[in-house]
Order: C-alpha cells, then sequence, then structure tokens
C-alpha cells in the first residue's frame, strides 16, 4: 500500500431537490481513498453513504445535484469537472462501481456472458473469439465456470449473481471499485463467500476499494480504514482496528457499544435514543446532538468540523476537539 | 405451552401442462419438532428457505399445515374454529419484518394499535379506545402525545416496529411470533427494540417465538434456539452451547461465516455452496451436497433429530465426532 491517494473527495456537496425542500444528501464531506487500500464507508440509511459513492461516479441524476466539491483523482483529473465525453472514457474504466441490489437488475432475457460482453464493447472493440475468451476469464476469475456463460440470470442462484455483477464491474480493469452493500441481500454464508471473493480480487489486482456498507461488524474484518457517516457528513475516520478499540465521536462509540452488548446475553443493550434526523431540517449545531449524552452548549450553536485530534485519527466533535 | 410434532407444509407447484407428469411440491416444512414453554423465548434461526418463517405462520394459524400437528395447551391449532379461533387469535400474535409495510398507510396510529381492542371488544368508547392505546404506546416508549393521530409515514422505523408491537400485545397475548423483527432496523435503534421486547416479556409473562437469520441477535433473545435448514430442524438446544460449541456441521458453517468484530479468523469448516431449491431437495442429509463431513450413509439415510446431551438435540449421522 503506497500513501498517495486514489482519490480525494474534498468538501463535497449533494443535494435532492423534494416537494419539502433541499434535502442536503452529502453535506460538505472530505475524504480519500489511498492506493491499494479498503476503505469502508459506513453509516445507517439516509447517512449519505450511497449517494457519496454515486456522485464519484458522477451518477447523480436530478432532482439531485451535485452543488459544491472537488473529486480529484489519481493526483491530477478533477472527476466533478469532466464533459460527458471525457466521462465516457473514464468512467468504468478508472473508477467502477457495485450498485447496490445489481444482482436483481441483470436483464432476465440476455445471458450472462452477453451481458458481460455488452459491458466491455461500450468501451473497447473486442470481438468474437477474443471476446468469448475474455467474458471466460472474467467469469473464471469470480469462481463462475465459464460454461455457464450462456445461461440466464434465473439459471443463477443469488450468490452467482453476484459474483457476475463483480465480474462486470471488474471488466475493464479499474483502478478503483466502489462496492455498495454488496452483500446484503445474501444469505449468510454465501455473504461470507463473496465477501472473500472480493477481498481475494482486491489483494490480486491491487485494487483500491471503497467499500460502502451498514455493517460495521463485517468491516472490522478486512478493511484498513472506516470512515462513519451521519446524517450527511462524516462523523469520524480512523485505521481500522484503532476506530474498533478506541472510537472517538460519540455516535461511533454508541454504535460499537450496541454491537457489542449483543455479544453478551443478559445484559441490557445501550441504544442510542431517537432516529436520524430529517437531511431537509438538520437541527442546527451538532446534528448528532439530539441524540448525544455527552452534548454541552457549545453543540447547540456550533457545528463541529472534521480536525485531526492525532496523528491518523480524525473526528467531528467539539467534545473530543477541545 | 406450544408443542409442534413432525409438521409438514408443503405448498403445490404447478409447473408443467402435462397431466401426468410427478406432482411436485414446495417442501417448505419437512417434518419438524418442538416444544415451547410458558413464558420461554425460543429462537429459529435459519437462511432464506429454511422454512422458518412458515413454521411462525403455522403457529399463528395464518398458513394451514398438511401434516402433522402444532398444539397450543393441548387443542390442536388446525382444528380451531368460531370462539375457539377468536380465543387463540387474542392469545397468540404475530409481528412481521418489515414496520412499512405491516402497518396500514391510511389508518392513524390510535386505529391500528386500537384495531384489536375493538374486535375483541375490550373497549366500548372512542375516549376509552384513546386512553388504553396512549398508555399501550407509553409501554413501547413512545409517550408524547401526538403520535396518536400520527400515520406511518411520519414515523420513523424504530418507531413503526414499536407500534407494532404495541398492537401485539394489546389484547395481552401469552405467546408473540416475532417474525425479524428488527432485521430491518439500523443498528443504533434495534438494540432499543430488543431491550424492549426482553422488558415486556418480564412484564407481561410472555412467551415469544422468535424468528431471525442473524445469529447474534437469536443468541441475545432465546434462551434455547433451533436451527434450521431446507425445513428441517438441525440443531436444537440452549442457545449458550450451540452458539460456543456448534455440533451440527451446518450450525458450524453458520457460525464461522457471521462476522465478527476484529479481523477475520482463518480454519473451520469454510463456507461451501448455497441452500439448494426445496422443491428438489437432496436425498439422504439434506446438507450432504455441502458438508465436508459427508460419507455414503449421509447421501442415503435422513438423520433423525436426537438428543445428545442434556437437551441438546442434533440431526446428524456424525453427531458425536463433534462432540
Amino acid at each position: 500500500m503506497s500513501s498517495e491517494p486514489i482519490v480525494d473527495v474534498l468538501n463535497l456537496r449533494v443535494s435532492f431537490w423534494a416537494r419539502r425542500g433541499e434535502v442536503k444528501a452529502v453535506d460538505d464531506v472530505s475524504l480519500q481513498v489511498k492506493k491499494g487500500e479498503i476503505m469502508g464507508l459506513a453509516g445507517e440509511s439516509g447517512c449519505g453513504k450511497s449517494t457519496t459513492g454515486l456522485a464519484l461516479m458522477r451518477l447523480i441524476k436530478p432532482p439531485g445535484e451535485i452543488k459544491d466539491g472537488r473529486i480529484i483523482f489519481d493526483g491530477g483529473t478533477d472527476i466533478l469537472s469532466l464533459s460527458e465525453e471525457e466521462l465516457r472514457s473514464f468512467r468504468w474504466r478508472k473508477i467502477s462501481m457495485v450498485f447496490q441490489g445489481a444482482m436483481n437488475s441483470l436483464n432476465p432475457v440476455m445471458t450472462i456472458g452477453s451481458q458481460i460482453a455488452e459491458a466491455i464493447s461500450a468501451h473497447e472493440s473486442v470481438e468474437g473469439k477474443d471476446m468469448e475468451e475474455r467474458v471466460a476469464k472474467l467469469l473464471e476469475q469470480v469462481g463462475v465456470d465459464a460454461s455457464r456463460s450462456k445461461d440466464y440470470p434465473h439459471e443463477f442462484s443469488g450468490g452467482m449473481r453476484q459474483r457476475a455483477v463483480i465480474a462486470m464491474a471488474l471488466a475493464l480493469s479499474p483502478e478503483l471499485l466502489i462496492a455498495d452493500e454488496p452483500t446484503t441481500a445474501l444469505d449468510v454464508v454465501v455473504q461470507r463467500q463473496i465477501l472473500d471473493l472480493m477481498i481475494d480480487m482486491q489483494k490480486r489486482l491491487n485494487l483500491s476499494m471503497m467499500f460502502i456498507t451498514h455493517d460495521l461488524v463485517a468491516l472490522s474484518e478486512f478493511s484498513d480504514k472506516v470512515s462513519i457517516m451521519y446524517a450527511g457528513r462524516i462523523a469520524e475516520v480512523a485505521p481500522t482496528s484503532e476506530l474498533y478499540e478506541s472510537p472517538l465521536h460519540p455516535y461511533t462509540q454508541g454504535l460499537l457499544e450496541s454491537l457489542q452488548g449483543i455479544a453478551t446475553p443478559g445484559k441490557k443493550l445501550w441504544s442510542i435514543p431517537g432516529a436520524p434526523p430529517d437531511l431537509a431540517a438538520v437541527p442546527k449545531g451538532c446534528r448528532f446532538r439530539p441524540r448525544c449524552r455527552y452534548a454541552f452548549d457549545r453543540c447547540v450553536v456550533e457545528e463541529p468540523e472534521l480536525l485531526s485530534p492525532k496523528e491518523g485519527r480524525s473526528v467531528a466533535c467539539h467534545l473530543v476537539n477541545k | 405451552m406450544l408443542s409442534v410434532k413432525d409438521l409438514y407444509v408443503h405448498f403445490p407447484v404447478s409447473r408443467s401442462l402435462n397431466l401426468f407428469a410427478k406432482k411436485r411440491s414446495v417442501k417448505a416444512v419437512d417434518g419438524i419438532s418442538f416444544d415451547l414453554a410458558k413464558e420461554e423465548t425460543m429462537a429459529l434461526v435459519g437462511e432464506s428457505g429454511s422454512g422458518k418463517t412458515t413454521t411462525g405462520r403455522v403457529i399463528a394459524k395464518l398458513t394451514q399445515p398438511t401434516g402433522g400437528s402444532a398444539e397450543f395447551e393441548g387443542a390442536d391449532i388446525r382444528k380451531l374454529n368460531g370462539s375457539e379461533l377468536k380465543d387463540y387469535r387474542k392469545r397468540v400474535q404475530m409481528m412481521f419484518q418489515d414496520p412499512y409495510e405491516s402497518l396500514n398507510p391510511r389508518a392513524a396510529i390510535v386505529d391500528q394499535v386500537g384495531l384489536p381492542l375493538v374486535v375483541f371488544s375490550m373497549v366500548k368508547t372512542r375516549q376509552e379506545k384513546e386512553d388504553v392505546v396512549s398508555s399501550l404506546l407509553d409501554k413501547v416508549g413512545l409517550s408524547h402525545g401526538d403520535i396518536l393521530y400520527k400515520y406511518p409515514h411520519q414515523l420513523s422505523g424504530g418507531e413503526r416496529q414499536r407500534v407494532s408491537i404495541a398492537r401485539a400485545i394489546a389484547t395481552n397475548p401469552e405467546l408473540i411470533v416475532a417474525d425479524e423483527p428488527v432485521s430491518m432496523l439500523d443498528v443504533s435503534v434495534r438494540a432499543g427494540v430488543l431491550n424492549l421486547m426482553q422488558e415486556l416479556a418480564t412484564t407481561y409473562h410472555l412467551s415469544y417465538l422468535f424468528i431471525t437469520h442473524d445469529l447474534s441477535v437469536a443468541k441475545y433473545m432465546g434462551r434455547r434456539m433451533a436451527v434450521m435448514y431446507l425445513g428441517k430442524v438441525f440443531e436444537l438446544g440452549p442457545t449458550a452451547d450451540i452458539t460456543s460449541k456448534p455440533i451440527h456441521p451446518y450450525t458450524q458453517m453458520l457460525l464461522e461465516a457471521t462476522p465478527k468484530i476484529g479481523p477475520k479468523s482463518v480454519g473451520g469448516v469454510g463456507a461451501r455452496g448455497e441452500i439448494p431449491s426445496s422443491i428438489d431437495v437432496p436425498p439422504g442429509c439434506r446438507f450432504h451436497p455441502r458438508c465436508p463431513y459427508a460419507t455414503d450413509i449421509c447421501e442415503s439415510e435422513i438423520p433423525p433429530l436426537r438428543n445428545l446431551m442434556g437437551a441438546h438435540s442434533v440431526a446428524c449421522h456424525w453427531a458425536e465426532k463433534f462432540v
């Protein structure tokens, strides 16, 4: 792993225009994925983690809008300033994505092989025998027998469909892979298989990966670094082992307490009171304040910035960054 | 209190136009037995297609079994009708997985939670209904008064699931069949709902049949658990024993595959294959195609669920080997 960033997101803002007003899904987010690293982006439903992923791919569609920020790829290009033309040669080749629920959006009347081939031919002129070989190699790489390329999606099990989706995302050898909840709808054992596969691929291809998930437990097993999002903002960033040993943000602490408590039956579980705020009406000051057990007067008036109290750690909390 | 013996639920499938084709069926539940004592919580654990939800639906009398029996305090659930059935519905309630779908989007909370009260003539006037519903909502931690006339879309997932709980306890039931009640909730609210369910169990002397795919939730909630696979119970016993020392190779695989905090450990049975279709169930032990320890006998003979030690039962020909 080198220390150069493959992608550097700076002050990103993404909003959706709804009837009830502007929903600030991503509200001034800065984060970084280093080359060869697995960065876990974790948070609860509606915290803006998927929207962040989609913004990196420039796939925010109206009524959504990228309002502000820069996304610097590999120290050079700002993804947000690319023209549509430039974007076509950039997307999927440099950054690609495994979408949430993609395994259920495969085209049911097209064979798996031809769907992968289609993804390739949209960007490269590969034909006939060469294409067949390329598809076969991709399928083998994700643990699917190449002879199954003539099968339709319904002939594949859930796990195999997810493998096919991963093969598609890797078809043009991207440098950064964004995986949005790639194991969420799968059963435990299959989930384990897919996780093992993705980590193996990441190592073999020396991929950089942004792993978006709500599952902090799974993330603890394989990520290098974790960024915790809450209500459209980054609450905390830390190397994985440090985050789980000594979480700094009260939100992270609460999440981990709930998770660890469940492993010890008989004891009452710690739970964070309340629910995340409506992103169209975020409270003033710290957005976690209404649920925070340590909140004090400063938290009511001033939004905490993401600061670094010590080497390698960042946290947005007035209590820590005093 | 509840006794399930050799229960079968097969759903017929019509796929072929050939009149002479063999009739096929989905064997959702394929011969299972278990007991549930008063004030006990048992977790029914399994992956999708294991038959855990169907089992719960039979207990809640939402699905009719095709064989075997399920008795509630000596009375056969299958044969209940008329006033007996009405009484049963009052004593046994069900909670569903999806709080977004199990509440009527067009009814105010007071009417949703109040419905069972009206059906069972437990309240007479509108005012009485409002009072009882507010005290029920109070018990599930939804005490702000304005919630009575809110609609489901104005509530968060956790609040909705609390409303479902209030509705389920409205009739003072003895048993609640809870089908994945927290699987759609975020971690930060899940803990609160689990706590609440445990508190209510103690306060109201409730039993739960707690259906979940999540071993950690099962471990937290149930003193006993049953692990299901393709319509059969593979392992049954005290939760603490099963989660600390799983005996059935499938339970071993399941536990091993469940993520834990910290770097991943290596070794073990590994994660092999996927759950097959419950139409074409493998012969012999239905887990044998995925089992790393399978031998000839596993391919031909169905292993019965047998008692190994104490209250711990396992359906594996080679169970002793793993003790």
